[in-house]
């Protein structure tokens, strides 16, 4: 096998060493169930990534207007409002590709700058966009190895792919994620849309060892019904190997099924933040309509 | 999907219809033109079906052979490259000049290739950097090559004056060994290479994956921008390299060689499956495209076909082959 880097740093992924079957399971909750690490506070629940003061606009458009947020550890976050509400503008500054105007993050009580895409990454920050970034012509190994292949004989961009390799590790991830798409041989443009958001994300996932925090934009926006429960699920499923998930959609009882719990953004503001096990599909609707920054949770 | 039985002739139909688009199918469709072509000239050409003869074409069609492979990896990774005839006349126009000038002939070929390496260079720096398209920034590329040709040739031809030159290195070509020209050698083996490199390296897959959606390769944090212009630049040396072939071969050159050629490359590579759009096709579809267009200028000579006839045939050609990848990728809209 591999070289293995305990370092974590490297920038070759090794499929079967990444995070997904050495992390312990988590349960639900997880962030006040777990045992205290060093840096937690009395009562467990530090978060892993704080939005401090987050503000944006858009020339005379104010996307975001002092936004606080935490993201725990373990947990699903979801953020839900209307068009225009700032949900998206708010996931591309947490994945470094929008900067914000004031406001800073911190990532388990250190300052950090995601001033980039990469920078973000380095983080252990994910994003899944909505378009997916699939190669409709390349089959579900190759979509999932894009960028990090396994090579040998020669260097860089002449490195013989190793496919025999990758077709066994991309499908033993795809077992291990309970992801069913039959053969890594078929090319994405042939699978459903829910198979293809799931490959989406198990590339998301698979491969850096450090990966955190896994943001997804309306991931089962295209669905239908049945597919998007398959999907749900594995988010769950990921979520359950210790990722921390932020999660923008429309389909408020989904969300609340799915998340631990919910903010409601309006205008640019947070306006709530629920608990997703005791709140209803009523009570997110009138924040989403009517609800007033001041009085946010 | 429907099962039921009065559908099922329909059914049998859009099976049919879907194999003949599949992988297999197109290359099915392409070996079965291959055969009706063979059939067809090899009754009426006389000498068609001969050993020498095919060694001849072999020889012709390895010129060709070279350019499409560079073709291939331009048009899958999304960049139709119509600069291929002007830059193999540049290429072959320079590197006869080198001889000519009293130079060795490793440093005329080390010139052809290289000036096709820097039309393809520019091509792809200027399809990347000022974002124009591709069959724009080569066409302009084509005016330009093929200026330079006219201008080093300067009206005359320098065709005749390389045997002067006692010079044997840039004339290889015209060698061959037990009766095969050391050109249909060498395309064989340059061909092998690029299908190794199309179809079994990280460079090849990028091709593909930079062809078939670009903007998920930014996302994906492949160097787009660098691959296209790697793809384009690699076009261009193949073209210089066929240049140098061509020059060789016939041992010295004018500026008006492989003049409209951009069309009959362009149909090889579409007719072995290579979409205009970029993302599929295969080396070995290519290798199919240059054997048929190879064959039909063999035997349409043989059988003392007028220009047009064959020009005629090849458009039919293209259109079938276009044909075939608007049915497979949706076609324009």
């Amino acid at each position: 096998m591999a070289v293995s880097h305990p370092d974590g740093l490297s920038a070759r992924p090794w499929v079967g060493e990444t995070l997904l079957p050495r992390l312990p399971r988590l349960r639900k909750s997880s962030a006040a169930d777990a045992p205290a690490d060093h840096w937690q506070s009395a009562d467990g629940s530090r978060p892993l990534l704080e939005i401090r003061g987050v503000s944006r606009s858009f020339g005379h458009v104010r996307a975001l207007h002092e936004v606080d947020i935490d993201l725990r550890e373990g947990e699903i976050l979801g953020i839900v409002g209307d068009n225009g509400a700032g949900k998206s503008t708010l996931m591309k500054i947490i994945a470094g590709t929008v900067r914000p105007d004031a406001g800073h993050l911190t990532m388990n009580g250190e300052p950090v700058s995601v001033a980039t895409a990469l920078a973000a990454r380095r983080l252990g920050i994910e994003m899944i966009y909505q378009d997916l970034a699939l190669f409709d012509n390349l089959d579900v190994a190759a979509n999932i190895f894009i960028g990090r292949e396994h090579t040998r004989w020669l260097p860089l961009l002449l490195g013989f792919l190793e496919k025999r390799r990758m077709h066994k590790e991309a499908a033993e991830l795809l077992k291990r994620l309970n992801i069913q798409i039959g053969s890594t041989r078929q090319p994405v443009g042939v699978l459903s849309g829910g198979q293809r958001q799931m490959v989406a994300i198990a590339r998301a996932v698979a491969f850096e060892k450090n990966v955190k925090v896994l943001l997804m934009d309306e991931p089962s926006a295209a669905l239908g019904a049945t597919e998007s429960e398959t999907v749900l699920e594995l988010i769950r499923e990921i979520r359950s190997h210790g990722l921390s998930i932020v999660i923008i959609s429309h389909r408020i009882p989904e969300v609340l099924s799915l998340a631990d719990r919910v903010v409601v953004m309006k205008r640019g503001e947070r306006v709530a933040t629920l608990d997703a096990g005791s709140t209803t599909v009523e009570e997110c609707v009138n924040q989403i309509v009517a609800g007033e920054a001041g009085a946010a949770a | 999907m429907s099962a039921v039985s009065s559908q099922a002739g329909e059914a049998r139909l859009s099976r049919l219809r879907r194999f003949l688009l599949s992988e297999h199918g197109s290359r099915a469709t392409l070996v079965v033109v291959l055969a009706l072509e063979i059939l067809v000239f090899s009754n009426i050409a006389r000498n068609f079906l001969s050993t020498t003869n095919f060694l001849n074409s072999g020889r012709t069609m390895s010129v060709f052979l070279v350019v499409g492979v560079g073709a291939t990896f331009g048009l899958i990774s999304g960049a139709l490259d119509i600069s291929m005839g002007a830059v193999i006349a540049l290429a072959g126009t320079v590197g006869t000049n080198v001889v000519v000038a009293g130079n060795p002939g490793w440093l005329a070929i080390l010139a052809a290739v290289g000036s096709g390496v820097l039309a393809g260079l520019v091509n792809g720096i200027v399809v990347v950097k000022m974002r124009v398209n591709p069959i724009v920034a080569t066409l302009g590329m084509l005016g330009i090559a093929r200026g330079v040709a006219y201008v080093m040739d300067g009206g005359t031809g320098v065709i005749g004056n390389l045997t002067e030159t006692g010079d044997v290195t840039f004339n290889v070509m015209q060698r061959s060994l037990w009766g095969i020209s050391y050109s249909f050698i060498f395309a064989a083996l340059f061909a092998a290479a690029g299908w190794v490199l199309l179809a079994k390296t990280r460079f090849g897959r990028y091709a593909y994956a930079v062809g078939g959606n670009p903007e998920a390769g930014r996302s994906v944090a492949l160097p787009v921008d660098r691959l296209r212009i790697l793809y384009l630049t690699l076009s261009g040396t193949c073209a210089g390299v066929a240049g140098f072939m061509l020059a060789s071969q016939l041992g010295g050159t004018s500026a008006n060689i492989a003049f409209g050629w951009e069309l009959t490359i362009i149909t090889a590579v579409i007719l072995g499956g290579v979409s205009l759009a970029g993302g599929t096709g295969s080396m070995f579809g290519t290798i199919l495209g240059v054997i048929i267009l190879g064959l039909l200028e063999n035997g349409a000579t043989l059988a003392a076909w007028h220009t047009n006839y064959k020009l005629m045939v090849q458009g039919i050609l293209l259109l079938f082959a276009v044909g075939m990848d608007a049915a497979r990728t949706g076609g324009y809209r």
